[in-house]
């Protein structure tokens, strides 16, 4: 019994931990609203998984797994890269193929800026057959 | 319950969480920090010239809501502290830290339990060395309390930057200061204000009969850019009977490059005995390493001059090099 509730203890506390966003930062505080606030974890840009497991009923299929790839373009000739934005959503649907043979499914898209007329964009996805 | 059931009941709640999802509403959640550190003590004031590992107030804790209705919610916090470096936390494995359980709503949050004051917590953000040997600024200042049998009431923001808290404790039939019975609602009492904005953070606190001190804490940290801060503190107390006085103030700044931060404090306290005075000064420098987002690395180096009127001085001081890792 008692080794089967420390298996439980560390289970659970590994899939709480993931939502926990360093409680303790505002543990000694008197906001208590910010602190009883639930923390999502810091997004993760490239190959985010999005693992629900803990909340989701023995019944239901897990979510997709989302992924993120992102090619570099300038808006001018830079020194760094060449590429236009078209050509590297080609670029793009040349990685989502190679990922995903059966199709995707685009979830969002953004461009962050690197430097001078440098941006990056990336697609969010995932495939249809998972 | 026994310190030694604690990790069972932390494993039975967590358990409970997993084995019924209908609960899945209320949410739980195991949190705190691991922070050792080896530090090379020279202490004077108590005759001690070693090294050792300290703990640091590494730390547990499980907090929790559950909701009520849609506008109320009841919400608890169990946090004890863990001595990583020899499992002896004050003779316990495991030493009470801030709990407490309460309502919380639009209207704010009310707590009761054993919690640090609102006097203590205003401090926080200026104290760059909290809960480091000799570097805490509980070293220098009295006030630095966290109370039994506490009830906090803790307002929302209001005027979009301010919040305030009012706290009381009843005293449970314990002697006050003046040998009388201290058996009322509120016989001792914490209260703050405090702002917050982007730039600017600034509260004052008001204690009475707190731990036999009344005292005012003044405190104020500013973001000077997006790399450097700085901050003060500074309070006036009296025992609650009158007989000693003190006097104190810290200044503390930080400075960012790169994955570094430099941190540097200055304090001084001056206790007034009636017949003789008392200086405390306290300088602490000191840099972390944040090695990733949970993980830093830190040195520090404090020292404590006690200079008593009577011509005599102690020196007390710090070499540390730590570890933290928070989850």
């Amino acid at each position: 019994m008692l080794i089967r509730l420390l298996l439980l203890s560390l289970i659970s506390s590994s899939a709480i931990n993931a939502q926990a966003d360093f409680d303790v930062d505002d543990a000694d505080s008197l906001d208590f609203s910010s602190f009883h606030s639930s923390k999502k974890p810091a997004a993760k840009v490239i190959e985010q998984s999005q693992d629900k497991t803990n909340n989701a009923s023995p019944n239901t299929q897990p979510p997709p797994t989302s992924r993120v790839v992102y090619e570099r373009y300038s808006l001018t000739r830079s020194d760094h890269t060449p590429y236009s934005a078209f050509y590297v959503i080609e670029a793009l649907h040349r990685q989502l193929a190679q990922h995903c043979p059966q199709g995707w499914l685009k979830e969002k898209e953004w461009s962050q800026h690197i430097e001078a007329s440098d941006y990056l964009l990336h697609y969010q996805y995932h495939c249809l057959t998972e | 319950m026994k310190p030694s059931n604690l990790a069972l009941a932390i494993a039975a709640l967590s358990g409970a969480v997993l084995a019924t999802p209908a609960l899945a509403e209320n949410d739980i959640t195991i949190y705190g920090k691991a922070n050792l550190s080896l530090n090379q003590v020279d202490y004077e004031t108590d005759p001690e010239d070693q090294w050792n590992l300290t703990s640091n107030a590494s730390r547990i804790g499980v907090k929790g809501s559950v909701a009520i209705n849609d506008e109320l919610k009841a919400i608890y916090k169990m946090e004890y502290e863990v001595a990583i470096d020899d499992g002896d936390s004050d003779g316990d494995e495991f030493k009470q830290r801030n709990i407490y359980v309460g309502l919380q709503g639009t209207w704010g949050t009310v707590i009761g339990g054993k919690h640090d004051t609102p006097t203590k917590l205003i401090g926080k953000p200026v104290d760059r060395f909290n809960d480091l040997e000799l570097g805490d600024i509980k070293n220098l200042l009295e006030g630095e309390n966290r109370e039994s049998n506490i009830v906090i009431y803790s307002s929302p923001k209001f005027a979009e930057n301010f919040s305030a808290s009012v706290a009381f404790i009843p005293g449970e039939d314990s002697d006050d200061s003046d040998g009388e019975t201290n058996d009322g609602l509120a016989d001792a009492t914490s209260i703050a204000l405090s702002f917050k904005n982007e730039q600017v953070y600034a509260a004052i606190a008001n204690d009475s009969e707190v731990d036999g001190w009344d005292l005012t804490r003044l405190a104020a940290d500013f973001t000077l850019s997006d790399k450097a801060k700085a901050g003060f503190i500074f309070q006036d107390g009296e025992l609650s009977d009158g007989d000693v006085e003190q006097t104190g103030y810290i200044f503390s700044g930080q400075y960012t490059i790169d994955k570094i931060v430099l941190k540097a404090q200055y304090g001084m306290s001056t206790y007034d005995f009636g017949a003789i005075e008392t200086d405390l000064t306290q300088i602490t420098i000191g840099a972390d390493y944040k090695i990733n987002k949970a993980v830093k690395a830190y040195t520090y180096y404090s020292n404590i001059e006690t200079d008593i009127e009577t011509d005599t001085t102690y020196d007390d001081s710090v070499f540390s090099v730590g570890l933290e890792v928070k989850f």
